[in-house]
């Protein structure tokens, strides 16, 4: 696909699964040891044979591939042991501490940073509504107003948009079919919702039950949702 | 046949070579004969260079006299996730300046992960007669100023593409500069950017030119302002909205509406930033004719995304926020029997605790509903060696299939055994797949899979994954094709790289970060073969300052017939002859 390859390069024969080398070079010697020893004297030879880099662009054969591999494989890897990989690999790992990503380690998940940017990023012009970023319980976006739900014994957090609704009994209708499927076995279709509670997170951080207050000073305060079965 | 091939008149292979379009056509054409070459390269008017440090431009240049339209990379795939360093390289201006004295009929330049600076841009402004087109894809280094000489001087632009590049936006007043007199736009995508502009001289840009197919908008666009964009281009294919976020107010939304009903040739569909769910319904209408729906950006509840995605029956390509769920893509499973390419982005990815019912369930169900899925990039958290087998036996057509459980090292949730099996049954029944990721908990014995079975692949990716240089080896030795390979935090060393030198020659680059890679095996490599740059980056200071059995932060190898760079920063360190001279 590139202009420079297979035009100028003619590409040394590859096949090293055939000429995977069972001799055990490796046997009872350091690996180190092989790597010093082939090093050295090719690093001399390579220092008188180098050619330039126009011969090697015209020259159509590749006689470097003679001389390689620069190591055989022996058929054992890491004959110094797995642990020491292991460690390398703990210790060079880039852990990095980025502002309201917490520790993490950089580049993971690979997420573009532009799409991070864009992503978390938001825009105050023109809206009516800003993002809080330092309310991690709560993410109002524009409109849309997100607040987590947790049900009890169940893994796995939901979010839910609090802003269509305009009654508890919507709220209510709309958790009931998003935990449908967790619904506890046996429970009969028309008596769901009388077997949990629904609590909810105020600014305080104080844990009341939902429907104590008036609706609009609710969507005003509450943080995050929690669904407890009732009587345990 | 090749007698009677060259008794043709040079005009008339000319002409033959002239209908043929594909770079490794072309590449093969030019490798029958001595006269072949002569004839191919003089009529060559596109190029692609996938490696900016691959070629000098002089060597182009001597070789292709006459080019037309250039495509261009520069950093490495990993600088997308913040992995190669600031200042590391790629930086495009020699290639204009050369270009500007060889080419002034030069038309097109497509730039990807490139440093472009203002004077550059100016450059390219005032050097081609003829240019029409500019992408800068993921491009850095220039500001809106470099837009306005573009916009001012280049009267026969058709496309201006700034896929998310890194813009310095000083103001919106750059879109102005297109001068009263100018109509030829195609196609503008200005998403990225993140200033306001005139809002008078963009309406103005959109109505006078007439044949304006796509046109991606920014952020700062309120939605008030789309309708009026929209009925002066009813010619539409292609629309990025900006903000969706007013208040949701029913003359706005039936203004929309009614806007976006009028547009009858929309394919595709994006933006949506900030999007009130409820201005959705809005979109409806033009939903049967979409082919391409990037919602990656919105957050958008799974109901509200199921009633859309069941609007469009042709979606062949969706981009969409992990708020899906499994239940969304159950209903893009049945309403979209023609997708190709699905995306699923994570909303939350650095939070440990799941914050959406997204698992392995969802790809399932689309492996299973959409028989023409050939692209998948999935996050997720939980994944299953039955599932992906169950994926892969449902959809041998991947072509590319990347696969992003969140937590590094993340087995098989059911059995907790690692993910082996699962990703060899991948490659083994999609014999076409081109591109793969992998993630999980894997051992040597995934990539003994990849490397037994991946014979079409050309682009891999590894992180934490592996278990000793067998693995590295493996893949090396076996993937026929292998064009890419970028690994991080895998613990692969110098005896599987050392072992499979002569693999990188025909490859087109390596990328290993947090690996085990020893400094003298790096100088090894450097040192032998000529034909290869072995690049080492490390942030901590020359590595000779170390033991050279210590392992290098990072190493990107790649092939090139232009020698080693000159434009390295004080981090990079390229192995070649002077090291060799160091060490005897």
């Amino acid at each position: 696909m590139e202009l420079q390859l297979g035009l100028s390069l003619a590409l040394p024969v590859h096949n090293p699964v055939k000429g995977f080398d069972m001799r055990n070079h490796g046997d009872g010697v350091e690996k180190k040891e092989i790597l010093v020893g082939l090093g050295l004297e090719n690093i001399k030879n390579q220092v008188r044979n180098k050619r330039s880099f126009d011969v090697a662009f015209d020259e159509s054969a590749g006689n470097e591939s003679k001389m390689l591999p620069l190591l055989l494989w022996s058929g054992q890897p890491n004959e110094e042991g797995d642990e020491k990989g292991q460690k390398r690999r703990d210790s060079v790992s880039v852990i990095t501490k980025n502002e309201g990503e917490g520790n993490h380690v950089v580049g993971w998940p690979p997420i573009k940073s532009w799409r991070k940017k864009m992503l978390h990023q938001h825009h105050g012009v023109g809206h009516d509504h800003h993002h809080h970023p330092h309310h991690q319980n709560q993410i109002l976006v524009a409109n849309s107003m997100l607040v987590k739900v947790k049900m009890e014994g169940v893994g796995i957090v939901r979010k839910i948009d609090i802003r269509p609704h305009h009654s508890y009994q919507s709220l209510k209708d709309t958790l009931i079919t998003m935990f449908s499927k967790w619904k506890r076995s046996g429970s009969k279709e028309g008596g769901a919702g009388a077997e949990y509670i629904l609590a909810y997170q105020d600014k305080q951080g104080d844990w009341l039950l939902v429907a104590d207050v008036p609706w609009q000073s609710f969507i005003k305060s509450v943080q995050r949702l929690q669904i407890l079965r009732n009587g345990g | 046949m090749l007698k009677m091939a060259n008794s043709f008149p040079e005009e008339v292979l000319e002409h033959v070579f002239s209908f043929i379009q594909s770079d490794s056509d072309r590449n093969s054409i030019s490798m029958v004969c001595k006269s072949w070459y002569e004839i191919e390269r003089w009529c060559r008017r596109r190029i692609f260079i996938g490696n900016c440090y691959a070629v000098s431009p002089r060597m182009m240049i001597r070789r292709f006299p006459d080019i037309r339209s250039i495509e261009l990379k520069g950093k490495p795939h990993f600088a997308d996730f913040n992995l190669v360093p600031e200042g590391w390289g790629g930086y495009v201006h020699p290639w204009i300046a050369a270009m500007a004295d060889a080419y002034p009929w030069l038309e097109e330049i497509k730039l990807k992960r490139m440093v472009v600076t203002d004077e550059t841009l100016e450059l390219i402004a005032k050097s081609f007669k003829n240019f029409n087109l500019l992408v800068l894809s993921s491009c850095e280094g220039f500001s809106t100023d470099g837009l306005a000489a573009i916009a001012a001087n280049c009267r026969n632009l058709r496309e201006l593409d700034l896929h998310e590049s890194d813009v310095e936006d000083l103001s919106g007043h750059w879109l102005s500069h297109f001068p009263d007199t100018y109509t030829s736009l195609v196609s503008l995508n200005i998403a990225c950017l993140g200033s306001e502009f005139s809002f008078s001289s963009l309406e103005r840009l959109v109505g006078r030119c007439p044949n304006l197919k796509s046109l991606r908008l920014n952020r700062a666009v309120p939605l008030d302002r789309l309708a009026n964009l929209l009925h002066r281009a009813p010619q539409l294919v292609e629309l990025g909205t900006g903000a969706c976020s007013a208040e949701l107010r029913p003359d706005l939304f039936s203004n929309l509406a009614g806007s976006l009903s009028g547009c009858k040739e929309l394919k595709s569909l994006s933006g949506f930033w900030d999007v009130v769910p409820a201005y959705l319904p809005a979109i409806y209408s033009i939903c049967s004719g979409l082919t391409s729906l990037n919602l990656s950006y919105a957050i958008i509840p799974s109901p509200d995304l199921i009633k859309l995605v069941s609007q469009c029956p042709n979606l062949q390509r969706l981009w969409v926020l992990d708020y899906i769920e499994d239940v969304g893509l159950d209903a893009l499973a049945v309403s979209c029997k023609d997708l190709r390419e699905l995306r699923v982005f994570p909303s939350d990815p650095f939070v440990v605790e799941p914050n959406v019912s997204l698992t392995e369930q969802g790809l399932i169900s689309v492996s299973e509903g959409c028989p023409k899925l050939q692209s998948v990039l999935y996050f997720c958290r939980q994944m299953s060696n039955d599932a992906l087998i169950t994926i892969a036996r449902n959809q041998p057509n991947f072509t590319c299939f990347r696969l992003c459980i969140i937590e590094p090292r993340t087995p098989d949730y059911i059995t907790l055994e690692p993910l082996d099996v699962g990703f060899g049954a991948i490659v083994e029944h999609c014999k076409d797949l081109r591109r793969l990721s992998v993630s999980g908990l894997l051992t040597d014995r995934a990539f003994e899979y990849i490397g037994t079975h991946g014979k079409k692949l050309e682009m891999l990716s590894l992180a934490f994954a592996g278990d000793s240089d067998l693995g590295l080896h493996y893949v090396l030795s076996g993937c026929e094709n292998l064009r890419k390979l970028e690994i991080r935090d895998c613990p692969f060393g110098d005896k599987a790289l050392l072992a499979n030198a002569a693999k990188l020659e025909t490859m087109r680059s390596l990328w290993m970060s947090s690996c085990s890679v020893s400094y003298g095996a790096c100088k090894l490599l450097g040192q032998k073969l000529p034909r290869l740059n072995v690049e080492v980056i490390d942030e901590r200071g020359h590595p000779e300052s170390r033991p050279e059995s210590c392992p290098v932060e990072k190493l990107y190898i790649y092939r090139s017939v232009a020698g080693p760079r000159f434009d390295m920063p004080g981090f990079v360190w390229t192995m070649d002859e002077d090291s060799a001279v160091r060490v005897t």
